[in-house]
């Protein structure tokens, strides 16, 4: 996978336009992931999950060639994606208002063993459950959860990503984690 | 009972598999002791395994294109470069055009000239006028270019005029044959016809080794 990317990258840097295409299409998927937990709604993660893919390309030189490319990619993301949420942030709180569990908690939810009646339904609001309480956090807390949750990372990896000592992105986790907790329970 | 904050921190290493086994087991010696702290780390372990369960995502449709459309503009020689990789025979043919073009561009421009093997040639200024005077014998091939040829006397081979006139007086003879090149197209066309024959000659005379 690195070295298709590598080799990818490198026919970029000639100036091949379609070779750009390919990572595109490897990457969309997880980019528009890590913008939509960030910023909670799906216009706007496209507008910004497109956004970090062309400024991937404008600056694909500044690029280190022997990082892992998902690594600097995500972190452009992850810096736009904050940017976007400090322009905005009095609809952002608005947003993280709006539950559609109104009088459910997620405990109840999840933790019975019988099986629900309207399942899926249930799924649904569960996903929407954490989704805002994901959104209601502050965005330091969201990244490092979003990455490490959603994409999967390493504290290694979150940690270049975000440009922190890793003790910080620990740090970042267990209270972004605790605060998870506290809303998930008030759910 | 008050915990110390520190089984807090303790439960979190433990969910980032950053912990020892010591502490592990610290812990959960713990759990099994204090109600509280049990609760905590399983709301814990709840809000982890909800994150972990989210959908995956996928991006919008069009999305790869959309990006595509925004690029700025990618340098125009890789551009060629693909559409030249693509089409290997008309950039073949087309390279093949240009160079003919040129080299029958710059033959047919380059200087006044005149070949004869043999034989003295009379040459008229003010008509611009090459004569093969009467009685002369010229043996071989002759080519004239933008002048005019007369002849008087004797081609022992083929003439070639081009971009000139030639006349042929009654005494005049011409062993081989006459041929006037007026036009930059006839030039080319006459070009290609000894192309074409110097291909067949080669192919004739490799058939003869043989």
């Amino acid at each position: 996978m690195d070295a298709i990317v590598k080799r990818i990258v490198l026919k970029v840097r000639k100036g091949d336009h379609n070779a750009f295409g390919e990572l595109v299409e490897l990457y969309k998927d997880r980019v528009f992931a890590l913008t939509y937990r960030m910023l909670g709604n799906r216009q706007e993660a496209e507008d910004v999950a497109q956004e970090a893919f062309i400024r991937a390309y404008t600056n694909i030189d500044r690029y280190q060639i022997d990082r892992k490319f998902s690594t600097w990619l995500y972190r452009i993301a992850t810096n736009l994606s904050i940017d976007r949420m400090r322009k905005k942030k009095p609809d952002y709180y608005l947003d993280a208002e709006v539950s559609g569990t109104e009088g459910l908690t997620m405990y109840s939810q999840i933790s019975t063993d019988e099986p629900l009646p309207e399942e899926e339904v249930v799924s649904l609001e569960a996903q929407e459950g954490i989704h805002q309480a994901i959104l209601s956090l502050p965005a330091k807390y969201r990244s490092a959860i979003t990455l490490k949750y959603i994409q999967e990372l390493s504290l290694k990896e979150i940690s270049e990503i975000l440009d922190l000592p890793v003790g910080t992105v620990k740090t970042r986790i267990h209270r972004g984690r605790e605060t998870l907790r506290k809303k998930l329970r008030e759910q | 009972m008050k915990c110390p904050a520190e089984l807090i921190v303790l439960m979190h290493e433990v969910l980032d598999e950053e912990a020892t086994n010591e502490q592990r087991r610290e812990l959960f010696d713990h759990l099994q002791t204090c109600d509280d702290c049990k609760e905590h780390y399983e709301e814990l372990k709840k809000t982890e395994s909800f994150l972990l369960s989210s959908p995956s995502m996928k991006a919008p449709d069009g999305f790869t294109s959309k990006v595509m459309e925004q690029l700025p503009q990618e340098k125009r020689t890789v551009w060629m470069k693909r559409w030249m990789k693509s089409h290997p025979f008309v950039t073949a043919a087309v390279l093949f055009l240009v160079l003919m073009a040129g080299s029958v561009y710059s033959s047919w421009t380059s200087e006044d000239q005149l070949s004869a093997l043999s034989g003295n040639l009379r040459f008229e200024q003010d008509t611009n006028t090459v004569i093969v005077p009467e009685g002369e014998v010229v043996e071989g091939d002759l080519t004239v270019k933008n002048r005019n040829l007369e002849i008087e006397g004797q081609v022992k081979g083929d003439v070639l005029v081009i971009n000139g006139e030639q006349y042929m007086a009654s005494a005049g003879q011409v062993t081989g044959e006459i041929e006037e090149v007026d036009h930059i197209l006839d030039w080319t066309w006459y070009q290609i016809k000894n192309l074409l024959q110097d291909v067949g000659n080669l192919f004739s005379s490799e058939e003869e080794k043989k």
